[in-house]
């Protein structure tokens, strides 16, 4: 690398960290906002919802810009050096477009995930309240606190249709997912930042099919994301590993992924 | 439209309004726009802007009060909670949108509290279901008549 490239990738890294630093300071801006509003609505999910999908759009903004600034300013002049320094060029806007975006998955996995660990708190404290019937006061007892079911009253015998909390209906559907999604989130972002790699290892060789080993490293990667996933949401609903959702998400990665990999489709068919 | 989501969007209505006005997005002065809620202000501190969400719920109370016989029970619900809340959003509303954020953020968290509150008129615990005739309550879970006066538990067609 001469002095000029040199120069050049100092001032497109400086240019990228500062990015970097703006989405930091969004990030702690937004994780104390999301604090304040979990807090005010601790059963709703909507209004923590509504916030992030409008600061999705501000994370996307940045992105935005690196798009712009790279097409309109950079690209010119790191092509001008030769396609392999383009590439370096190309390798950095990549990574931090990488980083920006798993750094957001993370923040906002454990802004949820927050918001569900709390949510688990009020849901548990449901639990130790004695339902009544409604007709006559008497206590009636569900055979779980976790699903709908109808109660004949011991008492009075009125048939009370009972249904779980609120607080236990959130964590079981959304709060179970979102920290379940935070743990297996590791796996997912490793896995995106192999798959890069892999794509260089190719452009590197003139774009040569990916070998067999590495369709099949891919494949266990992507299995063990969505197992983690599954595993992760049984364990805390105390419920068995559900297999065929883990099942199913494969199903759809091997038709649009491996299936159309002739390579793979040679050494394993399409079963 | 529902009478309670018409007076939801009247709520919209004057939030968006006063928030302009406190932002110096409108014609008019905020001062001008708080004594049109019956409130004294010259400028958008948070008490002029609780009073004037006061003012607003009060309205729309006594508004939802008269319609409440023919709007659904579970959207007159899910006012009454937006109605509580109302005044002190409006000033958090405008806080934030002011000068609360460096980065802009503030509109963000503003604007994401609007619809809040959907969980309201749900998830309650447990009903019974009683006969619309005589009141009693049902005893056998999936039977429909009523095992006091004999009659249907809900209203048939030709009934209701």
């Amino acid at each position: 690398m001469n002095g000029e490239q040199k120069a050049l990738v100092e001032r497109w890294r400086s240019f990228l960290d500062k990015i970097a630093e703006r989405q930091e300071e969004i990030i702690a801006e937004a994780t104390a906002g999301c604090a304040q509003l979990a807090a005010q609505h601790p059963v709703d999910s909507l209004p923590l919802s509504n916030a992030l999908s409008g600061l999705d759009h501000r994370i996307r903004q940045l992105d935005d810009r690196i798009e712009e600034t790279w097409e309109q300013q950079v690209e010119d002049k790191f092509s001008s050096h030769g396609s392999e320094f383009f590439d370096v060029g190309i390798d950095m806007r990549k990574d931090a477009e990488m980083a920006l975006e798993h750094r957001w998955q993370t923040a906002k996995a454990k802004i949820v995930a927050d918001h569900a660990r709390s949510l688990y708190q009020l849901a548990l404290a449901k639990f130790d309240e004695q339902p009544m019937c409604e007709r006559c006061g008497a206590p009636i007892q569900p055979a779980s606190r976790t699903i709908s079911e109808t109660i004949a009253c011991g008492a009075c015998g009125a048939q009370n249709s009972y249904q779980p909390a609120m607080e236990i209906q959130m964590y079981r559907g959304a709060g179970a997912h979102a920290l379940a999604e935070e743990a297996s989130l590791g796996l997912r972002q490793e896995l995106e930042r192999w798959r890069e790699e892999v794509d260089r290892w190719r452009r590197a060789r003139d774009w040569a099919p990916e070998p067999l080993e590495s369709l099949e490293q891919w494949r266990a990667k992507e299995l063990a994301c969505w197992q983690r996933y599954a595993e992760e949401k049984a364990k805390l609903l105390g419920e068995p590993v559900d297999q065929a959702y883990v099942d199913s998400r494969m199903q759809y990665f091997d038709k649009y992924q491996l299936h159309m990999n002739q390579i793979w489709v040679k050494a394993h068919g399409k079963g | 439209m529902d009478p309670a989501d018409a007076l939801a969007q009247k709520l919209d209505a004057h939030r968006r309004h006063v928030l302009d006005a406190a932002a110096g997005k409108e014609a008019d002065s905020f001062g001008a726009t708080a004594a049109t809620y019956g409130v004294t202000a010259s400028s958008p501190t948070p008490e002029a802007l609780t009073a004037i969400g006061e003012a607003i719920v009060a309205h729309c109370s006594e508004a939802l009060t008269q319609v409440q016989g023919q709007a659904d029970p579970r959207r007159v619900t899910f006012l009454r909670g937006r109605l509580e809340r109302y005044a002190s959003e409006l000033a958090q509303a405008h806080q934030a949108t002011s000068g609360g954020s460096k980065l802009g953020l503030g509109s963000i968290f503003a604007n994401a509290t609007a619809h809040a509150g959907w969980t309201g008129g749900h998830g309650k615990v447990r009903r019974v279901i009683r006969c619309h005739r005589c009141g009693a309550a049902q005893e056998q879970a999936l039977v429909f008549v009523c095992s006091y006066c004999g009659g249907s538990v809900f209203p048939t067609e030709e009934k209701a």
